[in-house]
């Protein structure tokens, strides 16, 4: 079986797990203190969260963002050039997650039907305008199966299907229960009128013109109505008006209150443009959220939340202040506490920090039922912290480090010494960036003059 | 050395010309022979065109011109008419001009030897080195503060010292002092002390702006500048003062100015280019400008490495020997620090392309070798490598890195006649 063609990579579980010794299946914390929202991997896509350490932001996110009139909201980063990781991207995704579950049930006290859209663009040309961005929410409601929720819906909304839906049926099983004409028919349902409602819906939001088509109201050609296959040009041109009119009346047929839109790293977008492009961007903030003629400006059905850096808002501040935005969200100043959500460096709070810790070491835990901190001791925890400017995703990474290091040298418990010893290592490169000063004497001279 | 009671010799000269170029000499006397004559007015409508694309010269001020006349007619190159502001080139004027393209070297030691008779700096120069720091070979530092110290502006008016400034100071010169033993010759508080009044004077003069309505207590300056200048002058004033602050005699007991920051910012270059002395400003470790000589005076010396100068003499009549050494005798010894400073230069940044000006400027000071000599020598290194004399492979590129853009007035190293900014050496 060595023949390349059959060779195949071993699978995770049949490679020895040398973390075994420690009581875990796998070093618990990530490699990469960084969030992959799409990773399979619960380490890295950030469904491991603590929601206590972020409290505070979590309530100013109901009160200012999904409780509240706002329609433009801020993320901004109090620990201001400390450095990455300190867990926006985490807590967004966490947010997203916690909304889409229940389609915003618990958040807004069972008040709104909500959905949530995480985008983050990238430093690319391509993202430079609304319109791209609007681009990049329409994808990731694809990915995210948001138009098969919306299908459903539109399908259950139609009165027809009362008796048939049940707690069975979610959004599992969507595909093949309430979107499947077949299984429709089995129950006994008249297909063709559920469609007629559909397509009827569609036709109100100017999705589609041909009312009369014959299978216009099964879910294939629900989907190949808003297939993503259009293209830059027609993102360019008519994308921002696509989205805030069209797909808005779409998702109000549907029965949403609010769609909430995530926007990460604003800066990677905002740093890249030119001073006509951020005057773009503020006046068609304006004009699509608030005060334009389209249909989401007259509802304020979409709400989008920026995460802003303190450099950002400093390039953006003359444009915004232009544009009249700062009458609707103010970027900075006395009231802009009431749309803005201010992302702290952790608190030194022992037991938190602690939390933090073992939310990580149990998600991997053998025995399930160990709640403890093990193999660290609580020094060792507090120095870590301490180490990582109070930076979660630093704090993590260390205690990976830790973890592979115990491995290595088959340390049963992890305390204070050896982590001051594996600090001064992993920074002993980092010399010329940190505040010590190298004062190890020059060479001396060779040449006898 | 206390026991010299003979004194140097007076200037006949005592401000030097604010430029480093000495391409300036050749062209303005290459004018005077064309042209019958030069003055003032003269030089300043020809010379701009000439050194155009001379790096180091980006612009030539009135008084250059004037200084750079009255240079020229004590190193008896050129001659004024009895009557009139015009000056002739005269025969030792030729003779230079004509070595100038026939023999650089002998050019240029005839131009030192103008210069030292003329100004008696050079010798001078070098001999204060040697006696700053016997231990050391001559090393010295006219530090600035720390790198990572980065204050906030303050008000023009705002002219007090504050412990952050002390603090700093102090710091500045124990890293100094650490780095390399005896290069700072100074007693920490009397620093102090100097560098606060300096600090002080700096402060209680009016500000330099362009326009005047703006009231001098709306002018900011930055703590960092002022404090490097403060140390610049002070360090420079105890150094290079004619009060030898070794052995507490006075060097030129008649007159002789003392040696200003600003004459000592052109003294540098002119002497690195005579291959006496050697300077860095940008040692990643030292802050400030790191200065040692290559040369030094000795009574006799038979080593095939060195060079005689013999028309240089100190007062007790030694001769000065420039470090020359010949390529085979150095051979092992260059390639092994060439390897050594690389190596630690990559375990410190982790970066395979380092400067490759860093590593000049070190590996020229730890084998006391000019500028000149390391390219010549790297070349030779780099031509072994590629005939796989050595187990290493040298690669040589040209490009600027994001974090060495302040460093394009630096002094290039060239091979071949192309500049090269980056090295990497990795075994084969």
């Amino acid at each position: 079986m060595d023949n390349n063609l059959f060779r195949r990579p071993k699978k995770v579980e049949e490679i020895d797990n040398k973390y075994g010794f420690l009581g875990f299946t796998q070093n618990p914390f990530p490699n990469e203190p960084a969030v992959k929202p799409y990773s399979a991997d619960s380490r890295v896509n950030g469904s491991i969260f603590l929601e206590k350490i972020r409290e505070e932001e979590i309530k100013d996110f109901k009160d200012h963002i999904v409780n509240a009139p706002n329609k433009i909201g801020l993320l901004m980063d109090y620990a201001a050039y400390k450095g990455r990781g300190i867990g926006k991207t985490a807590f967004l995704n966490h947010m997203k997650n916690s909304i889409n579950i229940d389609l915003g049930n618990a958040i807004s006290n069972s008040d709104s039907v909500l959905y949530a859209v995480y985008v983050s663009p990238s430093a690319d040309k391509k993202n430079r305008t609304l319109s791209d961005v609007a681009h990049s929410i329409f994808t990731s409601m694809h990915k995210e199966g948001l138009f098969l929720t919306v299908f459903c819906r539109l399908r259950a909304l139609s009165g027809l299907l009362d008796d048939i839906i049940d707690d069975n049926i979610n959004e599992s099983n969507y595909e093949d229960t309430i979107a499947n004409d077949d299984w429709l028919k089995e129950q006994g349902v008249d297909v063709h009128k559920v469609n007629s409602f559909v397509m009827n819906e569609l036709v109100n939001a100017g999705i589609t013109n041909d009312a009369s088509s014959l299978f216009g109201g099964n879910y294939q050609s629900f989907k190949a109505s808003l297939e993503d296959n259009k293209n830059e040009f027609f993102w360019k041109k008519q994308g921002s008006e696509y989205l805030f009119n069209n797909i808005e009346k779409l998702l109000k047929a549907a029965m949403f209150t609010n769609c909430i839109i995530l926007l990460d790293e604003a800066e990677k977008m905002i740093q890249y443009q030119n001073s006509n492009e951020r005057r773009a961007l503020c006046d068609n903030l304006r004009y699509y959220f608030i005060d334009g003629s389209c249909s989401n400006a007259v509802d304020g059905f979409f709400k989008i939340v920026l995460t802003i850096h303190p450099n950002s808002q400093e390039l953006l501040m003359p444009h915004w202040a232009a544009a009249g935005l700062d009458r609707f969200c103010s970027l900075g100043g006395d009231t802009s506490s009431e749309n803005s959500i201010f992302f702290k460096p952790m608190s030194s709070d022992v037991l938190m920090i602690n939390e933090l810790a073992e939310i990580y070491l149990k998600e991997s835990r053998i025995n399930k039922k160990d709640n403890s901190i093990n193999p660290f001791t609580q020094e060792a925890i507090n120095y870590a912290m301490e180490k990582s400017d109070r930076i979660p995703g630093r704090f993590l990474r260390m205690l990976y480090l830790m973890i592979e290091k115990a491995v290595q040298n088959h340390w049963e418990t992890i305390d204070k010494d050896k982590v001051v010893v594996a600090w001064q290592e992993s920074n002993k490169n980092y010399s010329l960036t940190s505040n010590a000063v190298d004062d190890t004497p020059l060479p001396e001279t060779k040449i006898e003059l | 050395m206390s026991n010299n009671k003979q004194a140097w010799p007076t200037p006949k000269l005592y401000g030097v010309g604010h430029f480093i170029e000495f391409n300036l000499y050749r062209e303005a006397l290459m004018i005077a022979k064309s042209k019958g004559y030069i003055n003032k007015a003269l030089l300043i409508s020809e010379i701009p065109q000439r050194v155009k694309g001379l790096l180091l010269i980006d612009s030539i001020s009135e008084t250059v011109y004037a200084d750079l006349i009255r240079e020229l007619v004590h190193y008896g190159f050129i001659k004024r008419e009895a009557k009139n502001d015009l000056y002739r080139i005269v025969d030792e004027g030729l003779c230079y001009l004509e070595l100038c393209y026939n023999n650089e070297d002998e050019a240029r030691d005839m131009l030192l030897n103008k210069m030292q008779n003329v100004f008696i700096t050079p010798a001078w120069f070098v001999n204060r080195l040697w006696e700053l720091n016997s231990t050391g070979q001559g090393q010295i530092v006219i530090p600035l503060p720390l790198k990572n110290w980065h204050p906030k502006l303050r008000k023009w008016s705002d002219n007090s010292w504050t412990d952050e400034l002390g603090a700093v100071s102090k710091e500045t010169i124990r890293l100094v002092k650490k780095k390399i033993a005896g290069s700072f010759p100074y007693d920490e508080d009397e620093w102090v002390k100097d560098i606060s009044a300096e600090y002080h004077r700096l402060g209680s003069q009016s500000p330099r702006i362009n326009n005047p309505e703006i009231p001098d207590d709306a002018v900011n300056y930055s703590q960092r500048n002022r404090l490097s200048l403060a140390m610049k002058t002070i360090a420079v004033k105890k150094f290079f003062s004619r009060y030898n602050p070794i052995n507490g005699e006075m060097d030129f007991p008649n007159k002789r100015s003392d040696m200003t920051h600003r004459s000592f910012m052109v003294w540098c270059p002119r002497l690195e280019n005579f291959n006496l002395i050697c300077y860095t400003d940008n040692n990643p470790e030292v802050p400030g400008r790191l200065l040692y000589p290559i040369s030094s005076f000795k009574f006799d010396c038979s080593s095939q490495d060195f060079l005689l100068k013999e028309f240089i003499s100190d007062v007790n009549n030694r001769k000065l020997y420039v470090h020359n050494p010949k390529w085979n005798s150095v051979k092992d010894i260059f390639i092994s620090t060439l390897l050594e400073v690389y190596q630690s230069y990559y375990n410190k940044q982790t970066i395979i392309y380092i400067s490759l000006q860093d590593i000049r400027d070190e590996v020229c000071r730890l084998l006391r070798i000019s500028p000149f000599l390391f390219e010549k020598f790297l070349n030779n290194t780099y031509e072994m490598s590629v005939r796989h004399e050595i187990n290493y492979s040298i690669s040589l590129e040209t490009d600027i890195r994001l974090d060495m853009k302040v460093q394009i007035n630096r002094r290039g190293v060239y091979l071949n006649g192309i500049m090269y900014s980056l090295i990497a050496i990795k075994p084969l």
